[in-house]
């Protein structure tokens, strides 16, 4: 019979490097899909526990980092399923000022962040692995769990909205 | 025009705050989780095994919420029982002597401080199966078989052996739970009762292993990862004596047994259920709704003849929670409900089923739901942190319950009868 790889000392050392490496692309991720950071933390928190679940399968495929990324967007999905249907996260970006003099290129980011939490989650996170982590289709439609056409047409939808609220509110035009 | 998307999704993320996720405490989530899988594999979905024995000892923490996120279902649907609906607080106390006897009595004073010995199931023939451990750094444990007619003890030879959960006991073997199969692989330590020896036959699954597992007919089944988290399994069955005879049943399954009755599975784990399939010895094969709550989230089953018991986590109001354990019959007619908070199926055997309430509070404690009286009755008082239950059809419908001791830090673990 093939030989599997057992969940051992070295197992977890492996786990523990590619969890210390990966980690910040992730909590970037998690924080485009939520716009929180310490919401973006427990996310990838959640999802690197479910990848340690699985890991010894995903590094015998090497697939870890895709994992990874499913993981994290589930665990953001999972989240908003249990947040309130009327709750939209809009909490502020931390690192960002508030006020009227703030320069453009902040306001912009605000206005991203606003922007992409008025989007449903599926589209937000069609936009986000699209654009933020530059996947294709095939790849996001596996990282969502869905069909290449449900991506498209989530994206398509999202892309028109984004473009309307940032043309409109904040006099962005890309 | 998505080029400056791109920029401008990476300028927004492109300043986290200090901080972030601290990987020492995803290896300690991710080895808690991997533990608790590991234990459900014996778990509620294996309840109703075969050979009348299917055993789980485990660190008790309550009944599982079953992700509440998944409980969803439109404002209009209806989440109420149907058919007769009982709670705790309906139950008498069974007496010792008229409704119960109990067998076997086996107490561990201090499980904090080490682990220690367990019943944790019966042959047909009337023999418990005691396990003492796992200990040591070998993680071993030492295989009894005790007669408790007679008191007499036979200590299998071989010595310790690398066991996890009693999977099935029969007249010819009895079937543990190898250890340390993980991932795609799983092992199962056979012990030969003629033969007096031992044997380990080993697995390699198309996918991860992630819950339940029933042995029928010399086959071990369980369900595999289908790839999705963990609502569906794809249902296979391993002979227990070739490796190499791994076998596809077809079926996507949430909870299964597999058993002399035929097969039974819900259509989803972890999230809420409307359907349950149950397919006879001779093939026949019906599907139908078993009217679970439209929010209620499958947790677990077990299977008696003819009744099937579903044990699931219907929300919660406040700090209460709408827990249910729905009993019905495999053709899908109704027969109680057992709603409250805290509680969750822990099996069944000939006579009923076995019922489970987490504490605190007075009414924490085992129940059982005697199907010919159709009434519910308080067996045993708080089982405390360790629980250590299964339940089986034979020998005499025994089945098995806990209760806590010396403040909690251990457990008396009983073995008993519904005299009725």
């Amino acid at each position: 019979m093939q030989l599997t790889r057992r969940r051992d000392a070295a197992s977890d050392e492996a786990f523990t490097e590619f969890a210390a490496s990966s980690q910040a692309r992730l909590r970037r991720t998690a924080y485009l899909l939520c716009g929180d950071w310490d919401r973006a933390a427990d996310h990838v928190q959640e999802g690197l526990v479910r990848l340690y679940v699985r890991w010894p399968r995903l590094v015998r495929d090497g697939s870890e980092l895709a994992y990874a990324r499913k993981a994290v967007v589930s665990a953001f999905l999972d989240a908003s399923r249990r947040r309130s249907s009327t709750e939209v996260p809009r909490e502020d970006d931390p690192t960002v000022g508030s006020g009227e003099d703030v320069a453009a290129a902040v306001t912009d980011r605000a206005a991203l962040l606003s922007a992409l939490a008025d989007l449903p989650e599926r589209q937000r996170a069609c936009v986000v692995l699209r654009y933020f982590e530059d996947l294709d289709v095939r790849a996001t439609a596996a990282a969502l769990g869905c069909t290449e056409g449900t991506v498209k047409s989530q994206t398509s939808r999202a892309l028109s909205s984004l473009r309307s609220t940032l043309e409109t509110e904040r006099s962005l035009t890309w | 025009m998505v080029n400056e998307l791109r920029e401008l999704l990476r300028e927004t993320a492109a300043h986290p705050p200090e901080g972030g996720v601290e990987v020492a405490e995803v290896l300690a989530g991710g080895r808690a989780r991997v533990r608790r899988r590991s234990a459900t594999v014996a778990g509620a979905g294996a309840a109703a095994a075969v050979a009348g024995v299917v055993a789980v000892t485990a660190l008790v923490a309550g009944p599982g919420d079953g992700d509440a996120a998944r409980v969803a279902g439109d404002p209009g649907s209806d989440n109420r029982p149907v058919g007769p609906v009982l709670t705790l607080a309906d139950a008498r106390p069974a007496t010792p002597g008229d409704q119960l006897r109990e067998v076997a009595a086996l107490a561990n004073d201090d499980l904090d401080r080490a682990n220690g010995t367990y019943l944790v199931g019966a042959t047909p023939d009337g023999l418990l199966v005691e396990r003492e451990g796992p200990r040591g750094l070998a993680n071993d444990s030492l295989v009894t078989l005790v007669d408790p007619a007679t008191g007499g003890r036979d200590v299998l030879p071989g010595g310790r052996q690398q066991v996890e959960d009693l999977l099935a006991a029969d007249e010819d073997r009895l079937v543990f739970r190898g250890q340390r199969a993980q991932g795609d692989e799983l092992a199962a330590v056979v012990y030969d009762r003629a033969d007096r020896s031992w044997s380990t036959v080993r697995w390699d699954l198309p996918a991860e292993v992630a819950y339940a597992a029933d042995v029928h007919d010399g086959r071990l089944h369980v369900g595999v990862d289908t790839g999705g988290e963990i609502q569906r399994f794809d249902l296979w069955s391993l002979s227990l004596t070739d490796g190499d005879d791994v076998r596809d049943e077809g079926e996507v399954v949430g909870d299964f047994t597999v058993g002399p009755e035929g097969t039974a599975w819900t259509g989803t784990h972890n999230e809420p259920n409307d359907s349950l399939t149950v397919v006879d010895p001779d093939g026949d094969r019906r599907t139908f709704d078993p009217r679970s709550g439209d929010r209620c989230n499958q947790l677990g089953m077990a299977r008696v003849g003819e009744v099937v018991a579903l044990s699931q986590y219907c929300g919660r109001t406040g700090d209460v929670r709408d827990d249910r354990v729905q009993v019905l019959t495999d053709t899908g007619e109704p027969v109680v409900t057992i709603q409250d908070d805290g509680i969750e199926l822990a099996g069944a055997s000939d006579d009923g089923v076995l019922v489970t309430a987490y504490g605190p509070g007075e009414r924490a404690g085992t129940y059982f739901y005697e199907l010919d009286s159709a009434r519910l009755w308080r067996i045993g008082g708080d089982v405390g942190r360790f629980g250590s239950g299964w339940s089986g059809q034979r020998p005499g419908a025994w089945f098995s319950w806990s209760t806590a001791v010396n403040g909690g830090r251990g457990a008396t673990q009983h073995v008993g009868d519904w005299v009725g």
